[in-house]
C-alpha cells in the first residue's frame, strides 16, 4: 500500500507541476490560474477574464483570446506571462464589444506576440487600465497596442472612458504603439511614465506619421479630452527599412489630424536638444497638415518615475557613443546612464562581430567586466580584449533589471551601423551564391529547352476550337502479309487516301483521328521467295479504316517560331479496319470471304472469319508549318492486324478439293481454284504457317492539315 | 522516306490475260514448283455414255509443262498449245512407233482440280475428265 502510494503521487506529481491547460471555445467567464495554460484557437469570453499571478499563458498561431466583457489581470512584478511560442506566434488579446465593466491589465508581461493588446472597432468599456507591464520583444509588425475608436453612439450619452497607460516598458517590439485618436470626446486618455526603449518600427524607407513607436491623430473638433502625454521615455527607437532591415531614422512619435497643435511637453526624447529632438518626431514640420507638436519643455533626462531604463552611453572619457558610430576598435569600457539605479549582478555583456571580410559568420562573444556603480551612473571596464583583428561588431547588454528586480531593456551599442555592414555582406554573399549556383549549373546540367520531357503534359490555354487541325492525307500503302514478298520493294503499292483530325492535349501531346480508304493487293508471283512462287495465291481488298492514336509531339504545340517550323511526332494507335478480299478467277471478281477458301464452308468446324478486325499501329510524321494555321508533311506508319484474312489466306490447311466442290458455296469451282490457284500438292500442307500469320501493312505518304479556327 | 517509297513502287502493272490464266491453270504458272500439272485420268464417256475404264487405264496422266512441253504416262511426249481459250491442241510422237500425231481438244472444264477435255471426231464424241494430280 505505501509503494502504491509513492507510484501513484511520483506519477501525478509532474502532471501537477507541469501540466498544461489547453484553452478553446467560448466561455461565459474564465478564470486563469497559476501555470501554464496553451492557447491555440479563438478563445471567447463573454463576461469576465480574470488572470491570477503566476499564470503562464502561451499562444499558438492563430491563439487568440477575445474579451466581450471585463478584464482582470493583475500580477505582480509581472508574473503573469503572455507569450507566443517560437516559430509559431499567437496573437494576444482583443478587447471587444459594449460592455459595462472595467479592463485593468496590470503587472504583466507580453512577449514574442503578434498583436499584445488590440481594443477593436466599436468596443466600450468603463475604463482601462494598463499599468506596470512589460511589452517585450513582441514580433508582429503592426502594432503592439492598437486602440480603435469606441461606437460614436457614445457621444450622446456624454460618456468618456478613461484609459490610462502607465508605468509600462516597451522594448525591443517590431511595431508602434497606435491611438486612432489621442483626443476625443470617447476617451481620455493618459500615457503617463512609460519606456519607449530600443523599439524597431518596421517600414519603409520614408519616415512617416505611423513609422513611429507611439502615433494617432488630434482633430479640432470632437476634442474634448486631449491626451496626457507626460514623463515618458523614448530612446533609441527606430524605424527600420522592411527590405533592407537596416535603420532608416529615428522613430519616436507621429501626430497627425486637423488641430493645430499637440501638447507633448515634459517627456525624454532621446536628446538635450530640439534639433536633435525634432528628428525623431514628425508632425507639422514634415507635413503641414498635420498639427504642430509642442514637445518644449522636454526631460532633458528621463523621469525617474517611468520604468527603469540606460538612456545614454558614453565612452570611459565621457565622449558620446552615437548611433552612427562603427564599432571596429574595441572599446576599454562604457559608462551607463540611467533614470535610476541598475542591478547589473547578473547581467551580461557580449560583443558579436564578424570573422572575416565578406562572409556572414558572426562570432559571439561575453565579455569579461568590472564595474563601478555610482547611483545612475555604472561605469563597466572591459577586461577580456576580443575583435583583435578589428571587425565591424556591436556589444549587447542584457539581463540589467532595477532595484526592485524589474527587466531593464536590452541596450545595443553600435547596432545601427553594424546593421547596416551586415546587409552589405548579406547582399554580397548572395550575389557569390547567385554566380556559384550559375556556374555549377553552367557545368553540371545541359541547358533544358522548352521541349524538354517535363513539359510535355503542360496545358494549353487555348480554347479547344483553336487546338484543332483538320486535314488531307495522301499517299499509298504496302500490304505485308501472307501474300507479300520479304522484299518490300517487290510489293504491290496501292492508293491510300483519308482524312485526318488532330487535336492538341497537351503542349507535347496530341490525340489524332483518321479515316482513310485504302486498297491492298498483293500476289505470291511478285514475291522472290520459292515456296510463295509455289503457292501461287493473290489478293485485292479495299479497306475503310477508322484509326485513333495518340502522338508525342517533340516540338511544343503551343509554340511557332520560325526556328520551329519543322517538326517531328511519333505516335501510335488503334485501327478498325472493315476489309473484303477478292479475287480474280476466270476473269470475274470473286468476293473471297463467302467462298470459304480456307475450307471455311467445306469443314463443319470451321466458320467464316470477321470482315471486320481490329489492328494497331505506329506512326511517325514530320509537320512543316508553313503559317499558324497550315502544315505540310510527310508520314509513315506500320500497321499490325488482329486478323490473319486480310488477304484472305489465313493458318489453315489446304482444303479437301471434293469436299470444296460439294460445299454448297456460290462457285465451287472458284473457290477451289482460290484455295489452291496452282494446284501444288497440299496434302497436310497449309496455306500459310500458323506461327507467323497475322497480317501486316504500310501507310506512308503525304499530308496537309489546317487549322479551322484562328 | 515516303516520297522514295512513293516513286519506288510507280511501275507498271502485270495483267494476267484469260488465255494465259488458262494456260496456268493447265500448265501451272512457270514459277517454283509450279512448273507443270499433272492430270490423271478419272472417267469417259463415248457419246454421253460412261465408259469403264481398266485399273491401268485410271493411272494414266497427262503432263503438260509450263514451257509447251507435252508427256503422258505411257511415254508419249510432243508439244501443247491452247491457240484460243477452248481448244487445246497437242502434237504427239508416240514412243512405241514414234508415229506423230495431232490432237484439238475442246476444253470442257478446266479448274485447279478438274481438266475436262472432248475430243470431236466425225462418228464418236469421246469426252475426258482428268484431275489434278501433282
Amino acid at each position: 500500500m505505501k509503494f502504491i502510494f509513492i507510484h501513484i503521487l511520483l506519477v501525478s506529481l509532474p502532471l501537477g507541476l507541469f501540466g498544461q491547460d489547453t484553452l478553446s471555445g467560448s466561455y461565459a467567464t474564465l478564470k486563469i490560474s497559476a501555470g501554464l495554460h496553451l492557447v491555440k484557437e479563438v478563445v471567447t469570453v463573454k463576461g469576465l477574464l480574470s488572470v491570477e499571478p503566476g499564470a503562464k499563458i502561451e499562444f499558438l498561431d492563430p491563439g487568440v483570446i477575445v474579451c466581450q466583457g471585463g478584464v482582470a489581470i493583475n500580477g505582480v512584478g509581472q508574473n503573469i506571462e503572455f507569450y507566443g511560442r517560437a516559430k509559431n506566434e499567437g496573437v494576444g488579446l482583443i478587447i471587444k464589444n459594449i460592455d459595462s465593466s472595467a479592463v485593468n491589465i496590470m503587472g504583466a508581461s507580453f512577449k514574442h506576440l503578434q498583436m499584445p493588446l488590440f481594443f477593436d472597432f466599436g468596443w466600450k468599456r468603463d475604463s482601462v487600465n494598463i499599468s506596470n507591464n512589460n511589452f517585450i520583444e513582441n514580433i508582429g509588425k503592426i502594432s503592439i497596442i492598437q486602440v480603435l475608436n469606441p461606437p460614436f453612439s457614445l457621444e450622446l450619452d456624454h460618456i468618456s472612458i478613461d484609459f490610462t497607460l502607465k508605468n509600462n516598458i516597451f522594448s525591443n517590439n517590431n511595431a508602434a504603439i497606435y491611438f486612432e485618436d489621442l483626443k476625443s470626446d470617447l476617451i481620455n486618455l493618459s500615457i503617463v511614465n512609460n519606456t519607449f526603449a530600443g523599439n524597431k518600427v518596421f517600414g519603409f524607407k520614408n519616415y512617416n506619421i505611423s513609422t513611429n513607436i507611439l502615433y494617432g491623430r488630434s482633430d479640432n473638433n470632437n476634442s474634448k479630452f486631449p491626451a496626457l502625454i507626460k514623463t515618458n521615455s523614448f530612446v533609441f527607437n527606430y524605424l527600420i527599412d522592411n527590405n533592407t532591415d537596416t535603420v532608416a531614422h529615428a522613430a519616436n512619435f507621429g501626430i497627425y489630424g486637423s488641430d493645430k497643435t499637440f501638447n507633448f511637453v515634459n517627456n525624454y526624447l532621446g536628446a538635450s536638444s530640439k534639433v536633435a529632438i525634432a528628428k525623431t518626431i514628425h508632425d507639422q514640420a514634415l507635413n503641414y497638415t498635420a498639427p504642430q507638436l509642442i514637445f518644449e519643455p522636454f526631460l532633458s533626462t528621463p523621469s525617474s518615475a517611468a520604468p527603469t531604463h540606460i538612456y545614454s552611453v558614453t565612452t570611459l572619457d565621457n565622449k558620446p557613443i552615437p548611433d552612427s558610430v562603427i564599432i571596429i576598435e574595441p572599446l576599454n569600457g562604457m559608462v551607463l546612464l540611467s533614470n535610476n539605479g541598475l542591478n547589473l549582478s547578473k547581467a551580461t555583456l557580449g560583443f558579436s562581430y564578424f570573422v572575416g571580410d565578406s562572409i556572414l559568420s558572426v562570432v559571439d562573444t561575453t565579455l569579461t567586466y568590472s564595474l563601478k556603480s555610482n547611483d545612475k551612473s555604472n561605469t563597466l571596464s572591459i577586461t577580456k580584449v576580443v575583435n583583435t583583428n578589428k571587425k565591424p561588431g556591436y556589444y549587447t547588454l542584457s539581463g540589467v533589471t532595477d532595484n526592485s528586480g524589474r527587466a531593464v531593456p536590452d541596450l545595443k551599442v553600435g547596432y545601427n551601423v553594424w546593421l547596416i555592414e551586415y546587409r552589405a555582406r548579406k547582399l554580397l554573399s548572395e550575389l557569390i551564391d547567385i554566380n556559384i549556383k550559375n556556374v555549377e549549373d553552367s557545368i553540371k546540367s545541359s541547358p533544358k529547352s522548352e521541349d524538354s520531357i517535363k513539359n510535355t503534359f503542360q496545358k494549353i490555354k487555348e480554347p479547344f476550337k483553336k487546338r484543332i487541325e483538320v486535314g488531307l492525307v495522301t499517299g499509298g500503302a504496302v500490304f505485308k502479309g501472307t501474300i507479300s514478298s520479304p522484299g518490300l520493294f517487290n510489293n504491290k503499292m496501292n492508293i491510300a487516301n483519308g482524312v485526318h483530325f488532330n487535336y492538341a492535349l497537351f503542349s507535347n501531346i496530341s490525340a489524332g483521328l483518321t479515316i482513310a480508304s485504302l486498297k491492298m493487293s498483293n500476289s505470291d508471283r511478285t514475291s522472290n521467295s520459292n515456296e510463295q512462287l509455289a503457292r501461287g495465291m493473290s489478293f485485292s481488298t479495299s479497306v475503310l479504316s477508322v484509326s485513333p492514336s495518340i502522338n508525342y509531339d517533340f516540338v511544343d504545340n503551343r509554340l511557332f517560331k520560325k526556328d520551329r517550323k519543322i517538326r517531328p511526332s511519333i505516335g501510335l494507335g488503334l485501327d478498325i479496319n472493315s476489309f473484303s478480299p477478292t479475287g480474280i478467277y476466270n476473269g470475274v471478281k470473286y468476293k473471297l470471304q463467302p467462298l470459304g477458301t480456307g475450307g471455311q464452308f467445306s469443314d463443319s468446324t470451321k466458320k467464316p472469319y470477321s470482315l471486320l478486325a481490329l489492328g494497331y499501329f505506329f506512326n511517325l510524321k514530320v509537320k512543316y508549318k508553313i503559317n499558324k494555321s497550315n502544315s505540310i508533311g510527310i508520314h509513315f506508319s506500320y500497321h499490325i492486324s488482329m486478323s490473319d484474312y486480310l488477304d484472305d489466306v489465313g493458318p489453315d490447311e489446304y482444303p479437301n478439293t471434293a469436299k470444296m466442290l460439294a460445299s454448297g458455296v456460290s462457285d465451287p469451282v472458284a473457290a477451289l481454284y482460290f484455295s489452291n490457284p496452282t494446284s501444288r500438292n497440299i496434302k497436310g500442307q497449309y496455306r500459310n504457317s500458323p506461327n507467323n500469320s497475322k497480317d501486316s501493312y504500310i501507310i506512308f505518304g503525304i499530308f496537309y492539315t489546317r487549322k479551322l479556327f484562328k | 522516306m515516303a516520297i522514295v517509297f512513293l516513286f519506288q513502287f510507280c511501275k507498271k502493272k502485270e495483267v494476267l490475260t484469260d488465255l494465259d490464266f488458262r494456260k496456268q491453270l493447265l500448265a501451272g504458272s512457270g514459277t517454283f514448283q509450279n512448273l507443270e500439272n499433272n492430270w490423271k485420268l478419272d472417267s469417259t464417256y463415248v457419246n454421253g455414255v460412261a465408259v469403264v475404264l481398266t485399273a491401268y487405264q485410271k493411272t494414266f496422266v497427262k503432263t503438260f509443262t509450263n514451257d509447251g512441253i507435252y508427256k503422258d504416262s505411257e511415254l508419249n511426249t510432243g508439244t501443247w498449245e491452247l491457240p484460243v481459250l477452248n481448244t487445246l491442241k497437242e502434237k504427239i510422237r508416240y514412243s512405241a512407233s514414234s508415229k506423230i500425231d495431232s490432237f484439238s481438244f475442246e476444253i470442257l472444264i478446266i479448274n485447279t482440280a478438274q481438266l475436262k477435255l472432248k475430243l470431236n471426231n466425225t462418228t464418236t464424241k469421246t469426252e475426258y475428265l482428268f484431275k489434278i494430280a501433282n
